[in-house]
């Protein structure tokens, strides 16, 4: 197992199986299914042998690429990456299997494309180079293009033209940023550059600190997003076919979250202790305006695309309060919000596929008609809302109890604000509910028996739907009862970051 | 010295290269007919061509002549293409006229 | 027994997941069984578990056993441990465990007979079971976290349960609506929950100063509260009391949980989970402690919840939201005795209520049986004849609830009283609150009695439904709570009672390691004060019983000039005092018209920006398409001039 470049390897999959795919005939689905199941047995391989007390980026593997612009294929997980590794390699396999009755044209393109996006979002996520990072970041872009562009809604072209296009111009302030750091040190790597601008009299000036931190936080910012920059989302969403959604939801805009936590707080501390109460404010506002949209939405994929900008703030907010707590709670709040919004999705999905149709109005006691896809909403819907002993509790909870004690950027009111969203969450979440599941069954899901019992028309979870959600259901309590073997992994980093931001008070409660 | 026959200055030479330039300009710019547009460019050619040989002159070298080959011979070839596309043009619009070529519009 | 601690909330934990992953393929019989034997032998197993901590001796303080890490991380030096899953056995949590699984199991066992041709009788039962589990994690748990996490999940329970018959718009409504009135007060236990973790840096009950906790360690260098957060904490905690324990402003949710089964309003209503913010502030009672201020604040809900709840329960038709409104209003006792500092005696109120509520919720839930689901009580009447076992539990529960002497709700609620005007002789606004309950106890008097009267005695009014008796698996568990209901009392008697000196009754001894307030709070009563208190309370109860007796049992009208005279207050009581309208107005429209606004403000601005920049870029692009003219001599200027321009500032800058 050492000494084999795992990393590498883990990326070489996808990216095999993707070519494999289009060279190849039929079975183009199972070939796919085969290199991501691979990919997640890497992945999985990779949490058995990452030791959390061990060095702060393990399983690296560092090859020159461009050695006179200081530019190298570089590449090692920390806790945090691995997480969200997983993640991802747990979520393309689900998002195929629900591609199953959702995508049926193009099969081949679609499943190619899907192990490209995953190569991206992988390649980004474990990339110690920044020009490497930068690279796998676009990279996620033309895929999902494609993906929402090709098998999408009737408005698909111009939700992913916008999408594009606004990721874009984050990007390329990042891109300035990104140049602009390295050329000035020389080095376009993670880790010298850290080492760069820790040496005495190796920091950047406050104003350099600050613009670099904003170019990079912008590119991040959007992708996460941050209200205002949020504009893309629902329609990108709304428009995209159902596993793509999941996939764009549950994964790639952690991402972002990541490029922040690893590159904004990681080189620029200073910067993001200054500008943590910006950052702060437009997180709560996200987490309370998202959360009012959703309440007002009336087609179920647009309501639940909105509670995922309310969660991400949630997300945005523990990373700012530089407390080891709360970027303990956002980085296993980013892991929640993926299993919880993309079991979401896919159940809303499921209604969609039977009902084909997304308006709430059209639903009502489907409870009485399909009595286990009523249990597995009901477990989604209150781990969305933050239920203790689900995950949504263990990541809400260490996020705010963390914001609210942070010592060096006092969030506290941030904090109560943010606490007012476990109200509103759960709001919309259970109107959603009542007006889908409970009172009385819409008459177009029963059809009238004449003398005999009534028929029901709509069926409940088939054994295929029910694989799909099994590991979810797992992971909801998973995290919720028995967080410990979860934090153990992320908490070096965790700890290096609150200290790093927030000072040692950060790092430890009393 | 008197009696003596004069060099003529380089000077002169660039002014007469100047002067043949500008009206090599003045027609690509102000004549509607392509032909005429290609004479002029062609005259704008040979002003530098006469420049260059001027300045050879003064500091002895042969260089610029050498630069005059190379000129001439991309003139040559530019010309043949040019004057191959106006007539395809003049084939299809009956006209050399530069102004109702204007399909490239952006 | 007591390392089998655990087993006690595990039991009805096994017990649901058994029955939602297999209930519908089990037969009724399995059923009842698995939900109400798991909870039974928690029963068994607490009491082990209870006798053994009464051995333990005098000292009694209290026993921790350590599960698992829960919110924690790292290991050796860097453990940091946010939470842990830990259980506490002293003796308040003791009582609750004992009374959650013993009246949980008759209510189980009752629900077999109540819920039997219902067609979703193994999910009742898995919740009920899951219920049960949530409420002994609130009561055990050995930190506020943990205690957070089963108030949450007795609030998910709740919902389950009061909107168990979802196919009924009211009853989906009504769970949502107590969900989410729970969860806002749940704002206050979350931000104090975040001052408690500012302040000591954890959440376990140990490390709450002048907590009596064994192994606590007087340590100089732990930082008490600042005065402000010392205010802020309790003032906190009480909106979650608020929430969960049905006081004013946060009640509303409460009567209309009434659309849930019977059984289910008394198990969560009357017994346990309302009792839930009763248990929370005798657990941390040291932080309240710390602030007189907020003690008062917390009686003034107390006792003005219990009156205007009272008067509220005066004009109720339907028999549920009598004793809906009943419970909120013996809450508000509860909680003014946790104002007052006497800890004890409302967690002694909260055991007696345990058993007369119940039996009572039970009982009306017998006689809904009996009449064909028919819950009115205009259509009741002289139910006596035709379901007498029923009736005479019920008029047992009845007589404590007013508080005849001799019956628990008599020694508790006048312990209540007692505690309330000692309190008043260090404090005098509680003077004032002792009079409001005074009155209350009264109203209770007299509501109560106009339910009984109105329901068993007189003529039958209902019509063509022949009322008929509840089976056996209904009526044992009333007469089991009857007897309880009697003999609850009995630990509290107080010592003027027996002709002994000192204050302190049995069960306040008991609870004393737990609950005795940090602090001096009371005047002392000398015994003729408390003979007068007592005296006063049983005139105000046959007053208040008498003026309905009067009202109800004789045929003749009230004098007009009464019923004039009582009108206006008449449409204040019927109106819930506008609360219900009060939230809408104030707090539920304008959310859901700042909801609109910005939904629409999200299209418009938000994403007109964005649209704007897209206009713009595009208007530059055309305006820059036209440099693109096809013109090639317009080129050909182009070129010259700029070559000129290039030629001319290379020359000039050289």
């Amino acid at each position: 197992m050492n000494g084999l470049p795992l990393i590498s390897i883990m990326l070489a999959v996808p990216l095999l199986g993707a070519a494999w795919t289009l060279a190849g005939g039929a079975g183009a689905r199972w070939i796919g299914m085969l290199a991501a199941g691979a990919t997640f047995a890497l992945s999985a391989a990779l949490w058995v042998g990452h030791v959390p007390g061990g060095p702060a980026f393990q399983f690296e593997e560092r090859v020159a690429w461009l050695p006179d612009l200081g530019i190298s294929y570089h590449v090692g997980i920390d806790g945090v990456s691995l997480l969200l590794a997983l993640l991802t390699t747990v979520f393309v396999p689900i998002a195929l299997v629900a591609s199953a009755t959702t995508v049926t044209t193009r099969v081949r393109e679609f499943v190619a494309l899907v192990l490209v996006l995953e190569f991206a979002i992988l390649g980004a996520l474990v990339s110690l180079d920044l020009f490497g990072f930068y690279v796998f970041f676009e990279l996620m872009l033309v895929p999902t293009f494609l993906l929402v562009g090709i098998w999408g809604g009737a408005r698909r072209a111009a939700a992913a033209m916008q999408f594009f296009l606004y990721t874009m111009v984050g990007s390329v302030a990042m891109l300035v940023g990104i140049i602009a750091l390295g050329r000035s040190r020389g080095t376009f790597d993670y880790v010298e550059l850290q080492a760069s601008l820790a040496r005495p009299g190796g920091a950047l000036s406050g104003t350099d600190e600050m613009w670099l931190f904003v170019a990079f936080a912008l590119a991040f910012a959007i992708k996460v997003p941050l209200v205002p920059m949020h504009s893309w989302l629902p329609e990108a969403y709304v428009q995209a076919p159902l596993p793509v959604t999941v996939l764009m939801s549950s994964v790639m805009v952690k991402v972002g979250a990541y490029g922040f936590l690893r590159f904004c707080l990681g080189l620029f501390p200073g910067a993001a202790q200054e500008a943590s109460w910006v950052v702060a404010l437009l997180a709560t506002i996200g987490i309370v305006y998202g959360a009012l949209v959703a309440s007002r939405q009336r087609d179920l994929k647009r309501l639940v695309a909105w509670s995922s900008i309310s969660h991400l703030g949630f997300v945005m907010l523990g990373l700012v309060a530089a407390t080891t707590e709360a970027i303990q709670g956002s980085v296993i709040q980013m892991v929640n919000h993926g299993v919880s919004t993309g079991a979401l999705f896919l159940l809303v999905g499921m209604l969609h596929e039977r009902a084909r149709t997304w308006a709430i109005d059209q639903f009502g006691g489907v409870a009485r008609a399909m009595p286990a896809f009523g249990a597995a909403l009901v477990l989604v819907v209150f781990s969305s809302a933050g239920l203790p002993f689900t995950n949504g509790f263990t990541g809400e909870f260490l996020i705010l109890i963390g914001t609210f004690r942070s010592p060096a950027t006092h969030l506290q009111a941030f904090a109560i604000v943010g606490a007012t969203g476990v109200v509103l969450g759960a709001l919309y979440l259970l109107r959603m509910y009542r007006k889908v599941m409970q009172g009385p069954v819409n008459p177009a899901f029963i059809s009238p028996g004449g003398d005999g019992p009534q028929r029901v028309t709509i069926a409940d979870l088939t054994g295929r739907e029910a694989c799909l959600l099994a590991p979810l259901a797992v992971l909801i309590f998973w995290i919720g009862v028995y967080p410990k073997p979860f934090l153990d992994q992320t908490a070096p980093a965790a700890r290096t970051v609150a200290a790093a931001v927030g000072g040692e008070a950060g790092k430890a409660p009393r | 010295m008197p009696g003596f026959p004069e060099v003529v200055p380089t000077e002169a030479y660039l002014g007469l290269s100047a002067v043949l330039f500008g009206i090599g300009a003045l027609g690509v710019v102000l004549r509607k007919s392509a032909l005429t547009m290609f004479m002029s460019i062609e005259l704008m050619l040979n002003a530098v061509n006469l420049s260059l040989v001027a300045f050879g002159r003064q500091f002895g070298r042969l260089d610029g002549q050498v630069i005059v080959f190379f000129v001439m011979a991309v003139a040559a070839a530019e010309v043949a293409v040019g004057l191959a596309i106006i007539v395809d043009i003049y084939r299809s619009r009956r006209s050399v006229d530069i102004d109702d070529a204007s399909w490239l519009r952006g | 027994m007591i390392d089998l601690l655990w087993l006690v909330p595990v039991l009805p934990l096994a017990g649901a997941v058994a029955l939602l992953a297999g209930g519908r393929r089990l037969g009724r019989g399995a059923v009842v069984a698995t939900g109400t034997g798991s909870v039974a032998l928690a029963f068994v197993v607490a009491a082990g578990a209870v006798t053994d901590l009464v051995a333990n001796g005098p000292a009694m303080r209290g026993v921790e056993v350590h599960l698992f890490p829960w919110l924690a991380w790292g290991s050796g030096s860097d453990a940091v441990t946010v939470a842990e899953a830990g259980l506490l056995l002293d003796p308040l949590s003791a009582l609750m465990i004992l009374v959650v699984t013993g009246i949980g199991t008759l209510i189980h066992l009752y629900s077999s007979g109540y819920m039997a041709g219902d067609e979703g009788f193994a999910r009742y039962y898995a919740y009920l079971n899951l219920f049960t589990f949530s409420m002994l994690v609130l009561v055990l748990a050995n930190n506020l976290a943990l205690l957070f996490v089963g108030w949450e999940l007795v609030g998910f329970c709740s919902w389950a349960l009061i909107g168990f018959w979802f196919e009924r718009k009211a009853a989906a409504a009504a769970g949502q609506k107590a969900f989410i009135t729970n969860r806002v007060g749940d704002l206050g236990v979350l931000a104090a929950l975040f001052l408690v973790w500012a302040n000591w840096g954890t959440f376990s009950f140990h490390a709450l100063p002048g907590s009596t906790l064994p192994g606590v360690l007087d340590d100089p260098a732990r930082v008490l509260a600042t005065p402000l957060v010392a205010l802020a904490i309790p003032l906190l905690l009480l909106l979650g009391v608020t929430g969960k324990s049905a006081q004013i402003p946060l009640f509303t949710w409460l009567p209309d949980a009434m659309e849930g089964p019977t059984p289910v309003s008394a198990l969560i209503h009357a017994a346990t989970m309302v009792t839930g913010g009763v248990y929370l502030v005798a657990r941390v009672h040291p932080l309240f402690d710390q602030s007189p201020e907020a003690q008062l604040v917390l009686g003034t809900t107390g006792a003005v919840t219990a009156f205007v709840a009272a008067t509220i329960a005066t004009v109720q038709v339907d028999v549920k939201r009598v004793l809906a409104y009943s419970t909120v209003s013996q809450l508000g006792f509860m909680v003014l005795g946790l104002g007052a500092g006497a800890y004890g005696a409302a967690a002694f109120h909260l055991m007696t209520h345990a058993f007369f509520k119940a039996l009572l919720f039970l009982g009306a839930g017998a006689v809904i049986h009996g009449v064909a689901s028919q819950q009115d009580l205009r259509k009741m009447g002289g139910l006596i004849r035709y379901m007498p076992v029923t009736a005479w539990t019920f008029i047992v529960g009845w007589l404590a609830i007013i508080g005849v002497p001799g019956l628990s709700g008599f020694f508790s609620k006048d312990l209540i009283l007692a505690r309330a005007f000692g309190r008043g002789l260090v404090d005098p606004a509680f003077l004032v609150l002792f009079g409001v309950a005074l009155v209350t106890v009264g109203i209770t008097a007299f509501y109560m009695s106009r339910l009984v009267f109105l329901a068993f005695l007189g003529e039958y009014r209902g019509g063509s439904v022949h009322p008929h008796e509840a089976p056996p698996s209904m009526l044992v568990p009333l007469v089991v709570l009857a007897i309880g209901s009697i003999g609850a009392g009995w630990v509290g008697i107080p010592p003027f009672l027996l002709g002994e000196a000192g204050h302190a009754t049995v069960i306040e001894q008991f609870l004393a390691p737990a609950t005795l307030a940090t602090g001096t709070w009371e005047g002392t009563l000398d015994h003729s004060t408390e003979w007068i208190i007592t005296g006063l309370s049983v005139a105000i109860t046959l007053a208040g019983a008498g003026l309905a007796g009067v009202a109800y049992l004789g045929e003749g009208p009230i004098s007009p000039v009464v019923t004039e005279l009582v009108a206006p207050f008449r449409r204040l009581f019927a109106g819930r005092w506008f609360v219900d309208e009060a939230h809408g107005a104030l707090v539920i429209r304008p959310l859901a018209r700042v909801a609109s606004f910005l939904a629409s403000v999200d299209v418009g601005v938000v994403d007109g920006a964005v649209a704007l920049v897209v206009a713009g870029v595009r208007g530059i692009g055309a305006l820059l398409a036209r440099l693109q003219s096809g013109y090639v001599r317009g080129y050909a200027v182009t070129m010259l001039v700029g070559a000129v321009a290039v030629v001319a500032s290379a020359w000039a800058l050289r």
